[in-house]
């Protein structure tokens, strides 16, 4: 009796302890997992999707490619962080340059930052490449648009619950005349109940 | 002495909270280390702590130590590492765990995990945005700023102040002003001024001049005028070629608790009650005002936060339950030596089971006095405007002085904010574009 008892508990613990362990599952990108009520991935895929369904769907392109004859070129500016969050904003900023560049109807130029690597790559070229597939300095391509945003929240918080808003808003300047051409806005809003109690 | 397997389980139990007692004197190992930080050894210090294994219910306090030892040696992005995952730890934390609260009604507070009090919860977050500020993170700073808005609201009460600091929210006003953002600027430097005011402190000079720049910048006439009247003076404008500098003091180490305990044998009990609790010393060094230097030009920073005030403020919003919890556990334990010697009179075990639960109930009564004890004892503020070029700095450490000289190079409307602390050769510079 006391030794099935023992091998009862044994069994019993190795179980409990089992549970414990670290475990992986791979699930789809698109699967909505929402584990603290933080900005994450779906958040960020959601509000790609929306600004660039919205851009693409106006017509400041058109209206464009129609007077210059030739696919607006875009850079990306600051897309600054105002949140309570620490958000990385580089992700849906690089969502949309990607559909917007693979849609064909948009070009998009290296943003401030990347630049000076590449023509240190160029300088490098000058004088380490062959002529044949030397690239020139100066033959860059000037951007037409500037995108531009922020990220903002407004938290309402009692006791352990509380309500997350998030707006966001991208803006298209037009480099020759500062005309804003577009101007997306995405609203995200959570409901986050913490657990009053644990283990 | 037949040992029943009743007596055997209960034996288990009392050499298991013994055991666990062990863990119990880590808190006083960390004291240590804050003690060594004292006097100046910020590496020795880290070097110490990167040595100890916290036990798990001591990890946030074990990461809020390292997090503050590598931002006073210069290490910001493990700093910032470290207090990260003490603030998501914390946040954590803060659902009421069943199986802790047996162990600190049974045992001790000790078995408790710690979660921080207000004020260092909310300290956390100042640390944080220090670090991102000294990285050249504006906006990273800012987000830590709006946690601890919210943070600050959240540990509210209207009894106590607890977790409401002066600092932060001239902090916020300062990230704020810095991001060009004046509105939000002016609101949380009045939140600083209302504050000090409620805690019957003195405003420093450098938050009077930012309510009164910033009240005269947006057209508040009647405020500004208030303002005028109560600080004897006109609000300061940089002149044309002037650029300014702002710094933020940290000076000295936070006080330790101590462990008040008295253990008394209860004659028509049969055996002692011990009851320990938390406690701060009732003297600490008083704050000197901290000398700013930026070339020839100097001014003396003053108080914006004194933490040993915020830490007893804590420990006293705290207190009525511990209390209730340690007198709750001076019942258990009286109940379990009770129950001890009636089981040893049942079993033949005589008194020594009885005993031996006596003893444990006395040594196992420990006091918590964890702590975030290697925060600064208070935090201190000055505003300088000087004409632009490149001038040697110093801020409050005479010691520096044999440290490698440092330089700030400041342009005319630039404004520079300095971070330093007493025990640190660390010197952070942030400065606008």
């Amino acid at each position: 009796m006391n030794k099935t008892l023992t091998m009862g508990l044994v069994g019993l613990s190795a179980i409990l302890l089992t549970a414990c362990g670290t475990s992986v599952k791979r699930i789809a990108v698109t699967d909505e997992v929402d584990l603290s009520g933080a900005w994450n991935d779906t958040d960020s895929r959601l509000v790609s999707e929306e600004m660039i369904q919205d851009a693409l769907s106006r017509p400041w392109v058109s209206n464009f490619v129609r007077k210059d004859g030739h696919p607006p070129a875009v850079i990306v500016g600051t897309v600054r962080n105002l949140s309570h969050e620490h958000i990385n904003v580089r992700t849906f900023v690089a969502d949309m340059e990607r559909a917007l560049v693979n849609s064909g109807r948009v070009d998009f130029v290296a943003a401030s930052d990347e630049r000076g690597e590449i023509r240190e790559e160029r300088k490098d070229q000058d004088l380490n490449s062959s002529e044949s597939s030397r690239n020139a300095a100066g033959q860059e391509l000037g951007a037409d648009f500037m995108l531009k945003g922020q990220i903002n929240t407004i938290i309402d918080q009692e006791g352990k619950k509380q309500v997350r808003y998030y707006q966001i808003d991208l803006t298209m300047i037009s480099m020759a005349n500062n005309r804003k051409v577009w101007l997306g806005q995405k609203k995200i809003k959570k409901y986050v109940k913490n657990g009053k109690l644990r283990y | 002495m037949k040992l029943t397997s009743l007596s055997a389980f209960k034996l288990i139990v009392v050499v298991t909270a013994l055991l666990m007692q062990g863990c119990a004197f880590q808190q006083w190992k960390i004291n240590n280390i804050a003690e060594q930080l004292r006097g100046g050894s910020t590496q020795q210090a880290l070097l110490a702590m990167q040595g100890i294994e916290a036990p798990k219910r001591d990890q946030a306090q074990y990461l809020l130590n390292l997090g503050m030892l590598k931002y006073l040696n210069g290490d910001l992005s493990g700093s910032t590492q470290d207090l990260q995952a003490a603030k998501h730890l914390m946040a954590q934390l803060q659902a009421i765990s069943v199986r802790e609260v047996i162990g600190a009604t049974a045992v001790n507070e000790t078995l408790r995990s710690y979660i921080g009090t207000s004020s260092e919860r909310v300290m956390l977050q100042q640390l944080l945005a220090l670090n991102y500020l000294a990285q050249g993170d504006l906006d990273g700073a800012r987000v830590e700023m709006l946690q601890a808005e919210v943070l600050m609201r959240e540990v509210a009460h209207k009894d106590s102040l607890s977790g409401q600091l002066a600092s932060v929210y001239f902090m916020s006003g300062l990230i704020y002003e810095l991001g060009r953002e004046w509105d939000d600027a002016l609101i949380a430097y009045r939140h600083a001024g209302e504050l000090m005011d409620e805690r019957g402190q003195a405003l420093p000079a450098a938050l009077q001049d930012s309510l009164l720049r910033f009240t005269r910048q947006l057209g508040f006439k009647e405020e500004y005028q208030e303002y005028r009247q109560r600080f004897g003076r006109e609000a300061m404008f940089l002149k044309p070629g002037e650029g300014e500098v702002i710094a933020l003091y940290w000076q000295g180490v936070v006080s330790a608790k101590t462990q008040s305990k008295i253990s008394v044998f209860a004659p028509n009990l049969g055996h002692h009650i011990s009851l320990a609790v938390p406690s701060y010393p009732d003297f600490y060094a008083t704050s000197n005002s901290g000398l700013v230097s930026i070339g020839q030009y100097q001014v003396n920073a003053q108080l914006l936060d004194d933490v040993e005030v915020l830490a007893r403020e804590d420990l006293q919003a705290q207190m009525p339950k511990i209390t209730a919890t340690t007198l709750l556990r001076a019942v258990a334990k009286h109940q379990a030596v009770k129950q001890a010697r009636e089981s040893g009179q049942q079993n033949g075990g005589g008194g020594l089971f009885a005993f031996i639960t006596d003893v444990a109930s006395v040594l196992t009564e420990v006091a918590d006095v964890r702590s975030w004890n290697t925060l600064p004892s208070n935090i201190q503020v000055a505003r300088l405007a000087v004409p632009e070029g490149e001038y040697p700095i110093n801020v409050g450490r005479e010691a520096r002085a044999s440290a490698e000289a440092q330089y700030i190079n400041l342009r005319a409307k630039q404004t520079a904010v300095v971070l330093s602390h007493s025990v640190s050769d660390e010197l952070f510079v942030y400065k606008t574009k």
